[in-house]
């Protein structure tokens, strides 16, 4: 048995898997953009293209339910921009989302009417490791002490 | 008691460098004294480890609020068992756990080899006490669990109550105990380069500590889905999150190496792709902790960015540098005793199926990195997400599938065409049968349809094996054909055991199989109205609502019925946590074997009218049923047997590797 049979079918295999990743990659890829290269590199045949939308929060009071609290519309920042989004999603949203809460979205930019439709919309896991948020939790502890003393 | 803690985990660090260079003199020098004294080492580190562990335990259970990780991730109105959870609930307290539990193993790897693998086990000791040293140091300088703060709150945070739930107390436990587990198949090999001591002895050693974690992390996998399927309201288990990714690669590397392992023991072969194995095994472990608390990826479960990154970083490239390092001096030793034969062969069949399962482990890795390369070589930031995931391992994992079955119908070395076409008749027929059958349900999904056939292939293939040992055992023992398969089962533990193992797979392989006949709607009612989704109707009854010290309930009711007949009440959720502003989607599930109807409450108006979402996630109840035939069937193969424990007691009297007058002092 030579051992150059064995190279050659290995070299298939990888062939193989090598072909798949790249057709794979190719229907499901996203484009990963933070708020402002999005604003500034978008045109109007922008529509076409998958985006993933990182690094912003859900701006405070800005999410308008439709009437059974499926589909939202709301507004993101960057801390610096904002933005319009409608969810066009079918999935429930997570129920991590809610004010100030992290959230990656995918789906595409409308540059004509400059708003973001959302297919998919990530937010930040309440992860066990949060411990870095700490200086929230102390303000309300000093909020909540200052409120009992006051009873 | 905290401070305790803290002193504790400072001699740790002290006891962790001692047991690593103590074994390592005492192995280079030969000298015995040295290599007790530095198990020892390792038994105090351990001791110490769980001093601290106890330390902060105590803290949580009495509410020591001064303590920063305590204030952070509980309460005063957690119940008691999500307080003990809380141990590892966080960054911080979830090192210290997981140096623990490394330590552990550490400790009983030393206690049940303290007369065998002599030669071995003072680099073993070393392997662990380096890890050891590594988390030990983290704890002391990147991840002070025993942190105080200026003040002490009157209350602590408390842990999200999306994380109350009973899973999330075991899953963490038993993923850790895999990830960690996985130290000791890497020792072993460490020590086996080490000690030039290359042939299978370290396989021998190695295996069951190769079983146990991978039974947990299998088992942990299964649970977190779990999890996710009951809690997060979106009617999966599994989304190809990089931090699910994170715990899934070493599980297919470590699978690889029990199965490659065995080419090894029987033709002398592989024998540096198997030491490779358990140094990526344990590699992945540490790049998916890295991965996951560094903040490098973007993940949904979005783990916060905190300063360990190039603590693990550091560690895993001096790691993965100085094994393959010593792989490389040492290949001239690692030389294979046979080489492969035929393409008929069941050597073939399984480095095959070594090649798929790093193809698998090679797509997920690269799916979960694909962003940072992108990034890295073209500037552009591409992410792939589970569309990428499903259709890069459908194709491969049937072909593991198919692999699953047909491996056993190769013999050694080669196989004759006329066995071949005998070994074979009978599971494609089976495969035929059920492809035939499934296609007459009406199944009519390509992959579907591959996917049922290969498990009648695979069942097939194993029912023989087991029907040709039980008549072999008929014959030649004069048993009846049930005790034929008893004997089979306990007399052959590694073999049979792994053939439950691989039934638990079809199983499994059935449930992911259902994914394909998923049907999802969402649609609006009214108090009174029914719909019929399917062969299903539901009627929607009523709305409540209710309120607690913690929560408000908004609850639907829905009176489920297949047919005429009625089935069940279903009560979808949503609940509202006030001192977190945090609403959690409680589903309600109608299950039975054949599929579950998942029931959301979107959302109601106010006048009661409500939105709901169905998924009717057929053969889903496979997927746990197939988790618990998993974990039973590596209970069974790894338990010892009558003949392990004759020679565990004859290596007891003739220790190995030492002088005789050494080894009589024992």
């Amino acid at each position: 048995m030579k051992n150059h049979k064995f190279t050659l079918g290995g070299a298939l295999i990888a062939a193989s898997l090598i072909y798949l990743f790249i057709t794979s990659v190719e229907q499901s890829a996203a484009t990963h953009m933070t708020l402002s290269t999005l604003m500034q590199t978008a045109t109007n045949d922008f529509d076409r293209q998958r985006i993933q939308l990182g690094g912003c929060t859900v701006v405070e009071g800005s999410i308008q339910w439709d009437q059974y609290r499926h589909r939202p519309e709301f507004t993101i920042t960057d801390g610096d921009r904002v933005m319009k989004v409608r969810y066009r999603g079918n999935g429930v949203l997570p129920d991590t989302f809610k004010d100030k809460a992290q959230v990656v979205l995918e789906g595409h930019y409308n540059n004509k009417k400059q708003f973001f439709e959302a297919q998919v919309v990530f937010a930040k896991c309440p992860s066990k490791y949060e411990g870095q948020d700490y200086q929230g939790h102390v303000e309300a502890m000093k909020v909540r002490d200052a409120k009992e003393t006051a009873w | 008691m905290v401070e305790i803690g803290y002193f504790s985990l400072c001699l740790a660090l002290v006891a962790a460098g001692y047991a690593l260079v103590a074994s390592l003199v005492g192995a280079r020098r030969q000298h015995l004294g040295l290599v007790r004294s530095g198990e020892r080492g390792m038994l105090a580190l351990t001791g110490l480890l769980t001093v601290a562990v106890a330390a902060l335990w105590h803290a949580l259970l009495t509410h020591d609020f001064e303590v920063q990780y305590v204030a952070e991730n509980s309460n005063r109105a957690m119940p008691t068992l999500y307080t003990v959870a809380a141990l590892w609930g966080g960054q911080n307290g979830s090192l210290l756990f997981w140096n623990w539990l490394l330590c552990i193993y550490g400790a009983v790897v030393i206690l049940c080899n303290r007369h065998r693998y002599r030669l071995l086990m003072p680099y073993v000791v070393v392997g662990m006490a380096g890890s050891g040293l590594f988390f030990t140091f983290l704890n002391l300088f990147g991840a002070d669990p025993f942190t105080r703060l200026p003040f002490a709150p009157a209350d602590g945070r408390g842990l999200n109550p999306l994380l109350q739930h009973p899973v999330m107390a075991i899953h963490p436990p038993l993923l850790y105990l895999g990830m960690v587990g996985m130290a000791v198949p890497f020792s072993f090999a460490l020590a086996a380069l080490w000690s030039r001591q290359l042939d299978t002895t370290w396989l021998r050693a190695a295996r069951r500590w190769l079983l146990i974690p991978w039974t947990f992390l299998g088992a942990g996998l299964l649970l977190g889905g779990r999890w996710a399927y009951e809690e997060l309201g979106w009617g999966g288990y599994w989304g190809w999150d990089p931090v699910e990714n994170a715990s899934l690669m070493p599980w297919l590397a470590a699978t690889a190496l029990l199965h490659s392992a065995m080419i090894q023991e029987r033709k002398g072969m592989l024998k540096v792709w198997n030491l490779a194995l358990a140094v990526i095994t344990y590699g992945l472990c540490i790049f998916g902790t890295f991965m996951t608390r560094s903040g490098i990826i973007d993940s949904v479960h979005a783990f916060a960015k905190s300063n360990i990154g190039p603590f693990f970083s550091t560690f895993l490239v001096v790691l993965l540098l100085f094994s393959f390092g010593l792989l490389w001096s040492r290949r001239k030793d690692l030389k294979a005793e046979n080489r492969l034969e035929s393409f008929a062969s069941r050597e073939t069949a399984f480095l095959l199926n070594n090649w798929i399962l790093l193809g698998m482990l090679f797509a997920v890795l690269w799916g979960t990195v694909f962003p940072l390369l992108s990034e890295t070589f073209t500037g552009e930031k591409i992410t792939v997400g589970p569309p990428f995931f499903n259709q890069v391992n459908i194709p491969i994992g049937l072909v593991l599938l198919f692999l699953t079955g047909a491996g056993p119908l190769f013999a050694w070395r080669r196989t004759s065409a006329a066995s071949l076409r005998h070994n074979f008749s009978v599971p494609l027929l089976a495969a035929a049968g059920t492809g035939l059958g499934v296609l007459i349900l009406g199944v009519r999904d390509g992959y579907a349809l591959m996917s049922l056939s290969l498990c009648g292939f695979v069942g097939g293939s194993i029912s023989m094996e087991f029907h040709r040992g039980a008549r072999a055992r008929q014959r030649n023992a004069g048993e009846s054909y049930l005790q034929g398969l008893y004997g089979l089962l306990s007399k052959n533990r590694r073999r049979y055991g792994g053939y439950v193992v691989h039934v638990a797979m079809i199983v499994l392989f059935v449930g992911f199989t259902g994914k394909a006949f998923t049907v999802e709607q969402e649609f609006v009612l009214a108090p009174g109205e029914s719909i019929s989704v399917e062969d299903y109707t539901v009627r929607y009854e009523a709305l409540a609502e209710s309120e607690d010290a913690n929560k408000t309930v908004v609850a639907a009711a829905l009176s489920l019925f297949q047919g005429d007949t009625f089935l069940g009440t279903l009560l979808p959720a949503w609940h509202h946590y006030r001192s977190f502003d945090q609403r959690t989607t409680e589903v309600s599930v109608y299950s039975s074997l054949r599929e579950d109807f998942y029931l959301i409450l979107v959302g109601n108006s106010e006048d009661d009218s409500a939105k709901f979402q169905v998924y009717i996630n057929p053969l889903v109840n496979a997927v746990w049923l197939g988790g618990l035939l998993f974990v039973l069937g590596s209970l069974w193969t790894m338990w010892p047997t009558e003949r392990d424990r004759r020679l565990a007691a004859l290596d007891r009297r003739t220790v190995q590797g030492l002088p005789v007058s050494e080894s009589a002092s024992l």
